[in-house]
């Protein structure tokens, strides 16, 4: 008998302030690409993306959040079933880096109790504009005892490495009964907002 | 069973993405592969119910031929045992037997190893492959099919062993077909039959002999040599002319009108018929059949473009003497194809992600021509419209529909309606979403009162896709309508500045107006408003009450459209009387005010109270008392209005239907946790609980109109401008 291609489907989502890079490091990850035009997204939008994990086939469903403070409030209601989130801040914004407290407090308030999360410090390429060292990432990170990466979307770094990284460790906590397996069919994407008129 | 296995559809297999990666691998299989070339060697040997001979050895059959050493051996057995029980009894002592000396020949050679052994009655097909090279045969089946007696009974027919070489998917058949010369139809038929019918259902994927690269059949097809006597072949063979015996070969002939075995290919025969032949010799058949000598036993194979298959040997044994058969020998160099791991890894991955990029693309898409609308500035009544144009540029339909956010049940707030709010788009299609913008008497109050903003977040959901966010926002310009009568009746100026042409003439006015203390820093009210009346209503009810007597169904009737706009901006500015348009346009616009007072002209608080009241004129009396003043006075002045309107009703009756039941229930306005428990009524108790209801708001009002209050205002039976005004009463400064 033929092995089984796909094993499990990981829904992940990517949130930070607008302007870190979210939309960037997905597009760098689905499409090996880099656009340096900004287009702030104004919604909820997702890829598919699968990797090989431990032999194990694995679905990547991988949303992607406006980051505008001004839908904070409509896209907090997407973090529910999300297994893994990438918090992502902007070395050179330290705006963006104060606000980490902010977002972990959604996380904390609207995803699942068990998420997996990890810390970004996006466009490490641009050393000159750095304002967060790399240390002050990795405190915090520790602080909040959650995995840590600096990042570029643009010179390709770790942007593989991060999402290989939080699906392993969604992986390893075992099973769960979010996995899906992909003998279903994928569920359909949905967020979480109700249909209203039915 | 295996004859009639039954194959899923090819739409169910491709339902499934597993099958789609190994398509594609397959289809991509040279990208990763080596050919490499192996030593195959096939043999066929009808033993006509024979035993194993203890003197004969089979090593100058099976090894002989060849100085190297095949990887595989293919052996197919035709007639192993000739006992009619054999037809029925499942297993063969004779299968054991030939298995057991075939090994024991094939030890002496290499070590070997049983891939499959398949056995229906007299037929049997083992396939044994080199030790070293096992592990890279896989995905092993082995199935029957009866062609004798009945059409399906083993006596003939045959069997078949398929496998996987390395990245080689070969298959072997081999075959006993009908005897006689004469049966040469029969023969075609059971070759047709044997590939119709022969199914590996063993595997995840079910194969049939010619999904297979390499195919290699193999045994007694019982062709014969026609049209020569006995003699006459004897003679050529004799002469060595073997290649003109061939022509008198049956399965030539008919392979060659495309009747049985197409595409196939056979060796040059280069060696003598192999039957008939006395048992024990090399010498023709004696007996008194005396069959013309035929190449009865046969090899023949076929491949796919591109397969390199080369026959280096095809021979026969004629130094086995035990049966009336001589066998018969193929050896094959066959380019397997041998994967290279990394390569493979390489295209596997490529394949995932070619996968994944179709699955992206054929995620709905769709594009929106604007996410963030500005309304401009708008006000009560006022209808604004943006079209929003959705286009489906993606390679799915596309099903849209605004969806609630949050923490609100409804997907736009109540001053916004979406037309469709969801829709179906085909490929390349577009629809224009159109959102209206209306302030009404629902909305107005609580966007006066800022409690509300004309902002709104829209989410536009693709099903199966993303979600949109669309920003909508407006300023609210307030008008007289949704404020307060408290605070209405306290305002010292229009709601709106009134154009500078019309500010002067107002500022010739006049500082004796009750309502308006006579400051130069206030405007002076035009209209000599009685005190906690807003001017806006006084305006109204002067104008109604002017001209109430000429109109018929007045509070009943809507006025034209577009009117309600006019004396809406005449009333936010305070301008001069008349109103603009006409009287029931005024009287459409008094209710619409009433209507839209967050707490209605009988306070909510007091509702009861004034239901209860109805049948008494000094309850009556005693509620109106409790009445913050601008209610009060408001409601008094209404009154005034009424009974001037029911004095006409009382010349006109038929115009009466209903019309103070409509006023009542405006002006006593249904507190809304109670219009709740009624929605949850049925309809015959909601019916009788709402007359009930209607009968008592209605009794409140007709006390009012029947008893006279002793301070009820006096509104002016003239509409008088402000020019004949200034010459009325004296202008304070000038
Ligand atoms: N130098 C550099 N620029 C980057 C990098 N990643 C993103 N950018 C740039 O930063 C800008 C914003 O990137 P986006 O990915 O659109 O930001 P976002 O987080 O998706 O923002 P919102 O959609 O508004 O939440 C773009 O102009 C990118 O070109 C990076 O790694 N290095
Ligand atoms: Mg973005």
């Amino acid at each position: 008998m033929a092995k089984r291609s796909y094993d499990l489907l990981f829904k992940l989502l990517l949130i930070g302030d607008s302007g870190v890079g979210k939309t960037c490091i997905l597009f760098r990850f689905s499409d090996d690409a880099f656009n340096t035009t900004f287009i702030s997204t104004i919604g909820i939008d997702f890829k598919i993306k699968t990797i090989e994990l431990k032999g194990k086939k694995i679905k990547l469903q991988i949303w992607d959040t406006a980051g505008q403070e001004r839908f904070h409030t409509i896209t907090t209601s997407y973090y529910r079933g999300a297994m893994g989130i990438m918090l992502v801040y902007d070395i050179t914004q330290p705006k963006s880096f104060d606000n980490i407290a902010k977002w972990l407090r959604n996380i904390e308030e609207h995803a699942n109790e068990d998420v997996e999360k990890m810390l970004l410090g996006n466009k490490c390429d641009m050393e000159d504009r750095r304002a967060i060292s790399r240390e002050r990432g990795e405190d915090i990170a520790r602080q909040h005892g959650i995995r840590f990466l600096e990042t570029s979307a643009k010179a390709n770094i770790n942007v593989e490495r991060a999402f290989y990284e939080l699906s392993e460790a969604i992986l390893d906590k075992g099973p769960n009964k979010d996995k899906i397996p992909e003998a279903q069919p994928l569920p359909k994407p949905r967020s979480e907002l109700s249909k209203c008129c039915n | 069973m295996s004859a009639n296995g039954v194959l899923p559809s090819r739409v169910e297999q491709l339902k499934s993405r597993e099958l789609l990666v190994e398509e594609r691998m397959h289809l991509r299989q040279k990208e990763y592969v080596n050919i490499q070339s192996f030593h195959f060697f096939l043999a066929t040997w009808n033993v006509n119910g024979q035993s194993p001979s203890a003197t004969e050895s089979l090593e100058p059959w099976l090894t002989a031929c060849t100085p190297e050493t095949p990887t595989f051996y293919v052996i197919g057995f035709q007639e192993l045992d000739l006992d009619k029980r054999a037809y029925v009894i499942e297993t063969s002592l004779r299968e054991q037997e030939w298995q057991r000396t075939l090994e024991a020949a094939l030890r002496k050679k290499a070590a070997y190893k049983l891939v499959r052994v398949i056995r229906l009655v007299g037929m049997m097909l083992l396939v044994y492959v080199l030790e070293k090279h096992a592990g890279h045969v896989k995905n092993v089946a082995a199935a029957h099919v009866g062609t004798g007696i009945m059409g399906w009974m083993g006596n003939k027919g045959g069997v078949g062993i398929r496998l996987e070489f390395h990245g080689s998917e070969l298959c072997f058949v081999s075959a006993h077909f009908a005897a006689h010369t004469e049966e040469v139809e029969r023969r075609n038929e059971d070759f047709r039959n044997i590939c119709e019918r022969m199914v590996f259902n063993q595997l995840q994927f079910p194969k049939r002999i010619k999904d297979h690269d390499i195919i290699m059949w193999l045994g007694d097809f019982n062709y014969r040599i026609f049209q020569l006597s006995r003699p006459e072949v004897q003679q050529l063979i004799s002469e060595d002319r073997l290649a003109d015996l061939v022509l008198y070969d049956q399965l030539q002939r008919e392979m060659s009108q495309q009747k049985v075995f197409h595409g196939f290919r056979e060796g040059r025969i280069r060696f003598r018929p192999t039957y008939k032949y006395d048992v024990g010799t090399d010498r023709w058949d004696s007996s008194e059949k005396s069959r013309v000598p035929s190449w009865c036993d046969r090899i023949l194979w076929k491949a796919k473009d591109g397969e390199e298959v080369r026959q280096v040997v095809y021979g026969s044994a004629m130094e086995l003497r035990l049966s009336d058969h001589k066998p018969v020998i193929g050896i094959f160099d066959v380019g397997v194809k041998v994967v290279d791991k990394s390569r493979q890894k390489k295209v596997y991955e490529n394949v995932l992600k070619e996968i994944d990029r179709e699955e992206n693309l054929f995620i709905p898409q769709a594009t929106i021509d604007c996410n963030d609308f500005d309304l401009g500035e708008l006000t009560f009544v006022q209808q604004v419209t943006r079209t929003l144009t959705v286009a489906n540029n993606g390679q799915v339909p596309v099903v849209f529909e605004f969806i609630a956010k949050p923490h609100s049940t409804s997907y736009c707030q109540e001053w916004l309606k979406i037309t469709p709010q969801r829709s179906f788009l085909s490929q390349g299609d577009v629809c224009y979403v159109e959102l209206q913008v209306y302030v009404d008497k629902r909305t107005v109050a609580g966007l006066t009162s800022g409690a509300t903003t004309l902002d709104d977040i829209l989410v536009l959901h693709l099903d199966g896709g993303k979600d949109f966010f669309i920003t909508l926002h407006g300023q609210y310009r307030p008008s007289c309508f949704g404020i307060p009568l408290e605070t209405l009746a306290a305002m010292p100026t229009a709601v709106r500045a009134p154009p500078p042409a019309i500010t002067e003439q107002t500022l010739i006015s006049f500082d004796n107006s009750p309502t308006t203390p006579s400051t130069t820093s206030l405007p002076v009210d035009p209209h000599r408003t009685p005190a906690h009346i807003p001017v806006e209503v006084w305006m109204m009810l002067r104008h109604l009450y002017a001209v109430s007597s000429d109109i018929p169904d007045l509070f009943l009737q809507p006025g034209p459209p577009d009117e309600v706009e006019k004396i809406r901006d005449h009333l936010d500015g305070r301008l001069p009387l008349p109103l603009p348009g006409s009287g029931h346009s005024v009287a459409e616009a008094l209710l619409l005010y009433f209507d839209s007072l967050p707490d209605p002209l009988v306070p909510y608080r007091l509702y009861h109270e004034c239901l209860d009241a109805g049948a008494n004129w000094s309850a009556c009396r005693f509620v109106l008392e409790k009445f913050p003043k601008a209610h009060r006075e408001t409601f008094k002045a209404f009154i005034v209005l009424l009974r001037k309107l029911q004095r006409h009703w009382d010349q006109h009756p038929s115009s009466d239907v209903g019309t103070l039941e409509v006023i009542a229930d405006l002006v006593l306005k249904l507190p809304v946790e109670l219009s709740k428990a009624l929605s949850g009524m049925g309809q015959v108790g909601k019916g009788v609980a709402r007359q009930a209801i209607s009968r008592k708001k209605t009794a409140f009002l007709q006390q009012f109109l029947i008893n006279r209050l002793d301070d009820e205002p006096i509104i002016p039976a003239e509409l008088t401008s402000p020019a004949t005004v200034v010459t009325t009463f004296p202008v304070t400064f000038d």
